[in-house]
């Protein structure tokens, strides 16, 4: 017993300087999260049109803002570290006190070492010591809180759907889940009220609550508790808070913590706040949690169906009350409870972590989610392509749904890629999308047309034959003809487009007007008819050896396009292979998605 | 919560102190020291002690009890149904079970399932949109014809469900929920079947009768109803 006295004596002090600096970082951190947060706050907005466009706006034009917010995001972690290892250590400091108070007070302990007559300070713990410890819990809370909270608002793909999961888990609970899903998400579909309770939340709510714990909490540090016989100099050290802002509150040490946070935040090369592609209802995203969740997710996992959410919220419950309660279950502990206090918090992190390392090692094997985040990834990449000219008022989504590389793209794999291939993805039944109707497409089709790239795998009754006996010198004037013919209509397309293709980046697609084949390619005409017109419908003529091969009038431009996909029959006649794709999109889908193939003719 | 503390920290008989207005943290003391002897006397401290409790109870009591009510009327959004047209918890779910929207066209459809969008009006708070995409569903012709549409909102936790070509099942790429061309759960935590929705095709057109449920449930219960 006395061997345990003296061993645990000697920590105290230092341990207390310990516990100090970490509540001296933890209002550092605080402070710079509120700083931070000031500055963010004048150009974020939440709105569902604006969420994701001012981040972007916000990493993309203001100076060192992607900075700002990196510190923003990265210090909330850091917080909630420091909070976990001030707990920590002030449940130590708890247990060993309660350890030494608990001892018989006639022991002999050398003067000045224990506070020896402080029983009915002791005595007195459970009520003032365990409201402060609950004050500092729930300041836990709310970080943890604001954290979340804070990481819906950009309101990414990955905010989007990690807010879907946990709002639903919410509504799951017993009594109380319709009631909080109600408040928090506004409605049964997330979108605007949902946004803005959140930030309401992040900015006001869950802030204003911390400010009061932590008015509360030094209130309760600060004064000395009244109790007769204690020395003066005693009380600092029996005060269970001390550590919260009660000295100086320029710990060097703290300092020098604090800069080494945010250095290494600034110094981090890919930045700490990622923005994903904009949320996007209509898009499947994998969602997963972030680090400090990622061990409930595990849980979850290995949890059977009808036990998970007993896994998601009793067990976390359940170790919430106990770490509420610990105070107490200490102070009932025999003497070695500093150990066992040493071995409960051990678990506490190492058994979290693991979870959380397994969770992490599973995504990184997971093929389907690496295939699926990569096209996220390449979203992102345009939607932050686009939105750096000017996202328009309707916000990151009716950007992308008008940009032909998105949402064309997207509408040629719901629709094409059954037949169509495009850069090696989708299958081989018809002509590949790749550089179609472009100037190379067209000659290197004229000379075999049977390739696979082109009708070989269309199985027409009748193939057309190689032109390669014309040679170059009739093929390429034929070839620009061709062209020209569907450069008729061409649209004006958006800037963002010819600024910023994925794939494109042509001079002659800024240069495309309409043009008039027949004037321009006057000296053409008579070979093209010659060589062509036989087999080809024409201007309704031409096919005179009945042939019925496709109608060439305005081959490859817009209007052709339409015709080929809405009514291929009119092209190809008996020919036709291709179902009609009436009624399957509205008109700006069916726009967007004939511009993509149009764009493919800009290599 | 300092009521409350001081409640719990007094002694009964004594301590008058915490009424002359200084703050009760500081003020309420459990030793005997500090009996009414040291205070002037300013009225009978047992029934001014007995007062406050009481009041300080009370006063709790009607906070809780009236709590919840308050909450749940003020904080939580669209109580009150605008006095034209559906409430915005309607309209935006389409509860509504006579909502039958036109999704496609049937010569789309095959024995693989495609994925296609329900577009109709949608309220979010003081917003009305028309074209919006409410959500999604899978349709396919099983082998006899009949179309099958599920709805792609994943029963477990609301992801969307995606369609894994190779294996031929649905997937959840949230928490991995495997799930048969016709909706049955193959593997993963999902509750229930994907939510079956009817559809027929008419007029050459896909229809379908769109609702949404509610997660986590082995039953399917409709979204917006209480």
């Amino acid at each position: 017993m006395s061997s345990d006295s003296t061993n645990t004596a000697p920590c105290v002090a230092p341990w207390l300087e310990v516990q100090r600096s970490a509540g001296r970082l933890c209002l550092w951190l605080l402070g710079l999260e509120a700083l931070t947060g000031m500055v963010l706050g004048l150009t974020y907005t939440p709105s569902l049109e604006h969420a994701w466009s001012s981040v972007y706006y916000i990493q993309d034009r203001m100076t060192f803002g992607a900075r700002v917010r990196d510190v923003h995001r990265l210090t909330g972690d850091a917080l909630l570290l420091a909070c976990a290892v001030y707990a920590g250590l002030f449940l130590c400091r708890a247990g060993t006190r309660k350890n030494a108070a608990a001892k018989p007070p006639t022991g002999q302990r050398p003067a000045g070492q224990r506070p020896t007559g402080q029983r009915p300070v002791g005595q007195r713990f459970p009520w003032r010591g365990l409201v402060l410890w609950w004050a500092l819990l729930g300041i836990g809370a709310l970080v943890l809180g604001m954290e979340i909270s804070g990481l819906r608002l950009p309101w990414d793909q990955t905010s989007y759907w990690a807010l879907t999961v946990e709002m639903n888990l919410a509504r799951a609970l017993p009594v109380v889940g319709p009631f909080i899903h109600r408040v928090v998400a506004g409605a049964d579909t997330l979108g605007q009220l949902a946004l803005t309770r959140l930030y309401a939340a992040h900015v006001l709510i869950l802030p204003a609550m911390a400010a009061l714990l932590l008015a509360l909490a030094k209130k309760l540090t600060s004064q000395p508790q009244a109790a007769p016989g204690v020395a003066s100099h005693e009380k600092s050290a029996t005060n269970q808070g001390t550590a919260l802002g009660k000295t100086a509150p320029f710990g060097a040490e703290t300092l020098v913590v604090l800069a080494f946070i945010i250095g290494a935040i600034l110094w981090s090369v890919n930045g700490g706040a990622p923005l994903g592609a904009p949320a996007d209802p209509a898009r499947t995203f994998p969602a997963r949690p972030e680090w400090f969740i990622r061990p409930l997710y595990k849980l979850r996992e290995l949890a059977p169906p009808a036990l998970e959410l007993v896994a998601v919220f009793v067990i976390p419950g359940l170790l919430g009350a106990i770490l509420a309660m610990f105070p107490l279950v200490l102070r009932r502990l025999p003497a070695h409870s500093r150990k066992w206090a040493l071995i409960l918090g051990a678990t506490f992190v190492a058994l979290p972590a693991t979870l959380a390392w397994a969770s992490l090692k599973d995504d990184a094997e997971n093929q389907d989610l690496q295939v699926a985040l990569a096209e996220d990834q390449q979203r992102e990449t345009r939607a932050k392509e686009l939105a750096h000219l000017g996202v328009p008022p309707g916000g990151p989504l009716v950007m992308l749904a008008r940009d032909p590389m998105t949402r064309g793209r997207e509408l040629y794999e719901q629709s094409c890629m059954g037949c169509h291939m495009y850069q090696g993805r989708g299958e081989r039944k018809a002509p590949d999308i790749d550089g179609l109707m472009s100037r190379g497409w067209i000659l290197d089709m004229l000379k075999d047309p049977t390739h696979d790239r082109f009708f070989g795998k269309a199985d027409l009754d009748d193939d057309m034959p190689s032109q390669s006996k014309l040679g170059e010198a009739n093929l390429i004037p034929i070839r620009d003809f061709l062209y020209a013919l569907g450069q008729q209509d061409a649209p004006k397309f958006d800037r963002t487009i010819v600024d910023n293709p994925i794939q494109t980046q042509s001079a002659e697609l800024q240069e495309s007007k309409p043009i008039h084949p027949e004037v321009a390619f006057a000296d053409v005409v008579p070979l093209f008819e010659a060589k062509c017109v036989s087999c080809h419908e024409w201007k309704d003529e031409g096919d005179f050896l009945g042939m019925g091969a496709p109608d060439l009038t305005d081959y490859g431009s817009m209007a052709w396009l339409r015709t080929q996909v809405l009514d291929p029959e009119h092209i190809y006649g008996d020919l036709n292979k291709m179902p009609a794709f009436q009624e399957t999109w509205n008109e700006q889908d069916l726009n967007v998605l004939l511009q993509f193939v149009y764009l493919q003719r800009y290599p | 919560m300092m009521g409350f503390e001081s409640y719990m920290d007094t002694d009964p008989k004594p301590s008058s102190a915490p009424i002359s207005g200084s703050s009760p943290s500081s003020a309420p003391s459990s030793t005997p020291r500090s009996g009414s002897a040291g205070v002037p006397p300013t009225g009978d401290p047992g029934r001014r002690h007995a007062l406050r409790v009481i009041g300080t109870v009370g006063a709790g009591a009607c906070v809780a009890a009236t709590a919840p009510w308050v909450a749940g009327h003020v904080l939580a959004p669209g109580n009150r149904p605008s006095s034209r047209g559906p409430s915005a918890q309607n309209a935006s779910s389409h509860g509504a079970a006579t909502s039958e929207f036109v999704v496609g066209a049937a010569g789309q459809l095959s024995e693989t399932p495609l994925l296609l969008a329900v577009v109709g009006d949608q309220v979010d708070g003081w917003t009305r949109a028309t074209e919006q995409v409410l959500g999604h569903v899978w349709v396919r012709k099983n082998n006899q014809g009949e179309v099958q549409a599920l709805n792609a909102e994943c029963p477990h936790l609301g992801c969307r469900i995606g369609f894994q070509k190779q294996r031929g099942h649905f997937q959840c790429p949230c928490h991995e929920s495997a799930f048969g061309l016709d909706g049955t759960v193959l593997e993963g935590p999902s509750p229930r079947p994907l939510d079956s929705l009817h559809a027929r095709v008419h007029g050459g057109k896909v229809r379908v009768q769109f609702k949404r449920f509610q997660t986590q449930t082995s039953e399917k219960v409709p979204l917006g109803t209480p």
